[in-house]
């Protein structure tokens, strides 16, 4: 062989195709691996799926990691994923496929796209029970929001409402601060530009941020949960034209008008630039997803925050709960499915650490502990937890849905100027007829 | 196995031959044989790019169709034949009509500057601004950054209140420019952050090619008095023709095609200002789960690119002819 001359060559083209032929055998024996993990799920653990980057995957990771080790022989293999449509298009896929993750986060706004369709299968209430999980432990609420047609389909793992955050030394500045150190109820629409105003004058800059331009659900959390204030009716459901109390939705509108005067609040400022401006310092108050926390603690010493001041006369939080699913699968072994129960409730009872991400956790348990009654702000607004505006219950609306981004984008537009209120109304109306006689892919 | 079987193959002929009629040339027979050998173990070099393309493109492009006459879910559900509903759909569906008209504001915004604009740094990077390698740096630059870091450099610029263009504009006493948040303005920023983004590549394709012109036609065009101007217009610009056509053609054709930076920077918005054809096959498709209804948005797309790309051909042709 020596002898050869080819052999001499630094790369002939046998050793090419060989090294070709070597890396196919390679490839198909991962893939072949790769197959069997995903069938062989007794031995590759219980996988689950979330959608939680930041410290909120921080959270979630140390949770799952706390019950790994408290569960003997429990072995899981987690995967995030990143949040928004792209998530729940791979949710979708992989339950309609079977071969679907054993567990998953999802936003309980989506069940009606998810449930009906077949993609989810419902909880064993018995094998919940084992584990200590029950309906008493959860507000009645959230419990509901889980159900389809009489079955639980979810088991939320908190509310994660839409709340006020404030920077207590500049509403201190401000005059805002009642004699215990809090905000000062704010309870009409006048009061909320008075203290933005003051706030501005606070800060130098402006009072609220709201971010809220080209994104694709801030608007409508902020109009969904004003609404709900105004206790005004609705009707949308599939088969009917959708009906709004137009009045109380163009007070909604006008009010947001008035407060984005560019002093008491920014008129177009995007999220990331929201976030900004309120932990420099530019603004003192912030319209936001409680899930923020941990990026305002980090920047603010003395942070407040409160349940969505109720300036029309019912109290309402826009909300929604994360929780966990199962998603279809072709098959399910009596082993596989009692290790994801176990992972289920485990996580459940670790909650208290996810209470440090900023969420209220649904498990009265833990709710209900001294632990979480010490967090603050926290607790400041957990009372949102009690009054949740979610968003309605037909298979296009929810969490990361075009429903959100149209209406987001109607009523940003409203908001900044760019349509009237009443053309937005009209607007959001045939925008949701369209959805509504659209055939339902699910 | 085959090509050596093969090649034995088509060496008896070539003798039977031979031996029967005239002598033929023996060096074109030998040549005939080394290519046909050539090409049937060349097919074995082939197999795989061919197998990937068919897998990854011929396959998809034939089961979309299929898909554009069905009502497919992303969820599996339903996929019964529709026939035409979904084209039929299509051609009513305003937002659709809006997402087309975007994507054709946003190609002739951008196929000018990315034409004229390269080619002018171009020629003044090849008459010899000095710092040459300055200037094919920081042009070529931006176009080595992935899209993502391109975006989020300008979301930055853009921003209101404290952005640099914003925060400039209110220290000098100026009001506030809300660059994403109104229709017009945020298309405006998208084309330039395209046109920032992605002028480098055909600069570079400019100055290879104004590289290529030979040195004897300018000292020729001096000899006979020929100035700047008329050099320029006279020499420079019709030696690189084909380049400027090939270069409208792939602008133009990328500029069609333009989904991430709006996905990233404006998501569509506001209200659908921005929002392009991609964008919409993609809300349709992957966020409504509508892959029927998107894959006959699609087709239609595709089909009107095609249309594009042969006038474009045919009208370029008679022009270099």
């Amino acid at each position: 062989m020596g002898h050869d001359p080819t052999f001499r060559t630094p790369v002939s083209r046998r050793s090419i195709l060989q090294g070709l032929l070597g890396a196919g055998g390679l490839l198909a024996a991962g893939g072949s691996l790769a197959g069997c993990s995903t069938s062989a799920t007794t031995a590759g653990g219980v996988q689950l799926w979330d959608l939680f980057q930041g410290a909120d995957g921080v959270k979630m990771r140390s949770m799952i990691d706390a019950v790994r080790s408290s569960v003997s022989g429990l072995s899981v293999r987690p995967v995030t994923l990143a949040w928004g449509s792209p998530y729940y298009t791979k949710l979708a896929m992989s339950s309609a496929s079977g071969k679907a993750p054993q567990t998953a986060i999802m936003h309980v706004s989506r069940l009606a796209g998810y449930a009906p369709g077949g993609l989810l299968e419902p909880f064993d209430l018995d094998l919940l029970a084992e584990q200590g999980i029950r309906e008493e432990d959860f507000a009645p609420a959230v419990w509901k929001s889980c159900q389809y047609e009489g079955q639980l389909y979810a088991v939320p793992l908190d509310t994660h409402p839409f709340i006020l955050f404030y920077n207590k030394d500049l509403a201190k500045t401000a005059g805002l601060l009642g004699p215990d150190g809090n905000l000062t109820p704010i309870e009409t629409p006048e009061a909320m530009i008075d203290a933005g105003t003051r706030m501005a004058e606070a800060t130098g800059a402006q009072g609220i941020s709201f971010g809220h331009v080209t994104d694709t659900g801030q608007s409508w959390r902020l109009f969904w949960g004003l609404y709900g204030q105004t206790g005004g009716d609705y009707s949308i459901s599939v088969g009917s034209p959708a009906s709004i109390d137009r009045d109380k939705a163009r007070e909604v509108i006008e009010f947001v008008v008035r407060l984005m005067d560019g002093t008491a609040m920014a008129a177009t400022q995007n999220y990331p630039g929201a976030i900004s401006a309120f932990t420099s310092g530019q603004t003192g108050m912030i319209f936001s997803g409680e899930w923020e926390l941990p990026a305002y603690a980090a920047a603010i010493p003395n942070l407040g925050a409160v349940p969505m001041p109720t300036m029309f006369g019912t109290p309402a939080s826009y909300a929604d709960s994360h929780a966990w699913v199962l998603p279809r699968q072709l098959e399910r072994d009596e082993e596989t499915t009692r290790r994801t129960y176990e992972l289920v409730a485990g996580i459940l009872k670790q909650s208290g650490t996810w209470a440090g991400a900023g969420h209220i956790p649904a498990y009265a348990p833990i709710r209900d502990t001294p632990e979480y009654a010490a967090l603050t702000p926290q607790t400041e607004y957990a009372g949102a937890g009690d009054n949740p505006v979610f968003d309605p219950a037909v298979w296009f609306a929810g969490a990361g849905t075009e429903f959100q981004n149209q209406m987001s984008q109607v009523l940003t537009g409203a908001f900044t100027g760019a349509t009237t209120p009443d053309a937005a109304i009209d607007s959001l109306l045939s925008r949701i007829d369209a959805m509504l006689l659209a055939p339902n892919p699910t | 196995m085959s090509s050596l079987t093969s090649s034995n193959e088509a060496q008896a002929p070539v003798a039977a031959g031979g031996a029967s009629s005239a002598p033929p040339s023996r060096s074109r027979s030998a040549g005939a044989r080394a290519r046909s050998v050539q090409g049937r173990s060349g097919a074995w070099f082939v197999l795989p790019f061919a197998a990937a393309f068919a897998m990854f493109l011929i396959w998809p492009i034939l089961s979309g169709l299929w898909m554009s006459f069905t009502n497919q879910s992303l969820t599996g559900s339903g996929s019964e034949f529709a026939g035409l509903t979904n084209y039929t759909e299509a051609l009513g569906d305003a937002a659709l009509w809006q997402a087309l008209g975007n994507t054709v504001i946003f190609t002739v915004l951008t196929a000018v500057p990315l034409v004229v604009l390269s080619f002018v740094l171009a020629y003044l990077v090849y008459i010899g601004l000095p710092g040459q390698w300055l200037w094919r740096l920081s042009f070529f630059a931006p176009y080595l950054l992935p899209v993502s870091v391109a975006v989020a450099i300008w979301q930055w610029m853009f921003q209101p209140d404290f952005g640099l263009f914003n925060g400039l504009l209110l220290r000098a006493g100026f009001a506030q420019i809300p660059f994403l948040s109104e229709g017009n303005l945020a298309m405006f920023s998208v084309v330039v952050v395209t046109v920032w983004w992605t002028l480098g590549f055909n600069f570079l394709l400019y100055l290879s090619a104004l590289n290529n012109i030979p040195d004897h036609l300018y000292e020729a065009a001096s000899i006979d008095g020929a100035g700047p101007w008329r050099r320029l217009f006279s020499i420079t610009i019709p030696m690189i023709n084909r380049t400027t056509v090939m270069i409208i053609m792939l602008q133009i054709l990328a500029s069609l095609k333009v989904f991430e930076q709006i996905f990233l920077l404006t998501n569509g918005g506001p209200n659908g200002a921005t929002r392009s054809v991609l964008e919409y096959i993609y809300d349709v498709g992957f966020t409504g789960y509508r892959l029927g209804y998107a894959s006959a948005i699609s087709y239609l797309f595709f089909a009107l690119i095609i249309v594009i790309s042969i006038v474009q051909l045919r009208v370029m042709n008679r022009k270099s002819a």
